[in-house]
């Protein structure tokens, strides 16, 4: 799988790092099961702080998309994960496009609350 | 010339003059040898086996030749400069001397000897026939050395794949790669040591050894970053196979058959080297020194282009802006 950083985005290196990963499982590259490479040789493959991408592998946790364990390191789980990271790039999207239109974080969330309730 | 009669030339060249001497000899030497020749000495020097002179000479064009022709067909099949094939040279050098040093010094030791069961060749000879052989091979060593031509012209470079990255932007590939053949062998080896060293017979304890060495080593991770290629075991930092950037010249992929790279684990073939872990996509490196590398795993394309965009922003070709 590919990881991209670019340092002069404004985009947080660890969140550059979990969008990497969340892209491969999206595309399939990554598949359930698979081991992300440690956090430390990723580091030092990038020229990063090995604790910006354990901050990476940390928020892929919470999102589902990755178990980490001790011993083990961050492996993709079983549940669907190229679902989920399909959807979790739509959310991405999402606020994107919202922040774009200078919607506040309030607004977003009523808009899609609104559409659930809706069905 | 053309650089590839010129490289024929060169490899085939001391095989030729060898023989070409001993033709010589034998010409200028002709009415005072015995027939037949004694052509096997024992131990003390003293002859204990004989050949006639038309034999002889059948052996040596056969020897000579055949020989040279062997060394020829790694040359001939790769077409790639003479450093990538420095080893095979060098040797091919060494032998002719060898092979030309012994045939000619036979003749002379025959030479004015009315019976060949009187002929004796003392066996310092042998140790100026593997100096002369040293000479020759550092020979071609040198020769080939000057002949790094790695056929990549800016062309080549041009039509590699490539996969764009912004100015500053890092990017690093890896992906993990199994070989069921490896872990198999490993296993089985390891476990036809268990069971030897269970019966108690023989050094059962080198096979445990080299098995679980393969076990372990069966599945690897490959990475390409700023650093250039790295190839680590799954469970550890080391220990590592890497290529700096700076050595590799340019990068392919292409679905390569585990028997055409030479079979499995680190295979090295006449120019080139190859950590072969499974039939099917592999990546290819085409080293600054006209060798090349290859490594078998998945997604190899991406890899490919992402060290020839890397390669490109490090030393950027004549001609071209960074």
């Amino acid at each position: 799988m590919l990881f991209r950083v670019d340092p002069g985005s404004a985009v947080p290196l660890a969140d550059q790092i979990a969008a990497s990963v969340r892209g491969a499982i999206a595309d399939g590259t990554v598949r359930p099961g698979d081991r992300l490479p440690a956090a430390r040789a990723l580091g030092e493959s990038l020229g990063v702080n090995v604790h910006t991408v354990l901050r990476g592998y940390q928020r892929l946790r919470e999102e589902g998309l990755i178990e980490l364990r001790r011993g083990r390191g961050a492996v993709v789980t079983g549940d669907q994960p190229t679902a989920r990271a399909r959807l979790l790039e739509g959310v991405q999207g999402l606020v994107e496009q919202a922040r774009a239109l200078g919607l506040s974080d309030e607004e977003v969330l009523t808009l899609v609350r609104t559409r659930l309730t809706g069905g | 010339m053309r650089p590839a009669r010129r490289r024929v030339l060169v490899v085939a060249l001391p095989f030729v003059l060898a023989w070409a001497v001993v033709l010589a000899a034998f010409a200028g030497l002709r009415d005072r040898l015995p027939d037949p020749l004694a052509t096997h000495f024992g131990p003390g020097g003293e002859a204990d086996g004989f050949t006639g002179t038309g034999a002889f000479l059948s052996v040596v064009t056969a020897v000579l030749l055949g020989s040279g022709l062997l060394t020829l067909m790694p040359t001939l099949r790769l077409n790639k400069g003479l450093r990538a094939q420095r080893f095979a040279v060098t040797l091919g050098y060494g032998l002719s001397g060898l092979l030309g040093y012994a045939f000619a010094s036979l003749l002379f030791a025959n030479a004015d000897a009315t019976r060949a069961s009187r002929v004796s060749q003392p066996l310092w000879q042998l140790g100026v026939a593997f100096a002369v052989a040293a000479v020759m091979g550092a020979l071609g060593w040198l020769i080939a050395g000057r002949d790094p031509a790695s056929a990549t012209g800016p062309g080549d470079r041009a039509a590699a794949p490539r996969l764009p990255l912004a100015r500053g932007e890092v990017a690093t590939w890896t992906r993990s790669v199994g070989s069921p053949v490896l872990l198999a062998v490993g296993a089985g080896t390891t476990l036809l040591g268990a069971v030897l060293t269970a019966v108690g017979s023989g050094p059962a304890t080198w096979l445990i050894v080299i098995g679980l060495v393969s076990t372990a080593l069966a599945r690897c991770r490959v990475t390409v970053d700023r650093r250039g290629l790295a190839v680590v075991p799954w469970f550890a930092p080391r220990p590592r196979m890497r290529i700096p950037l700076d050595r590799i010249e340019r990068a392919t992929s292409r679905e390569a058959g585990a028997l055409s790279l030479g079979g499995w684990g680190y295979r090295i073939r006449g120019g080139g080297s190859a950590l072969v872990f499974r039939s099917g996509d592999a990546l290819f490196l085409t080293l600054t020194t006209g060798r090349e590398f290859a490594v078998t795993v998945d997604d190899a394309a991406t890899a490919a282009a992402l060290l020839n965009t890397l390669i490109e922003r490090d030393r950027p070709a004549p001609g071209e802006r960074g």
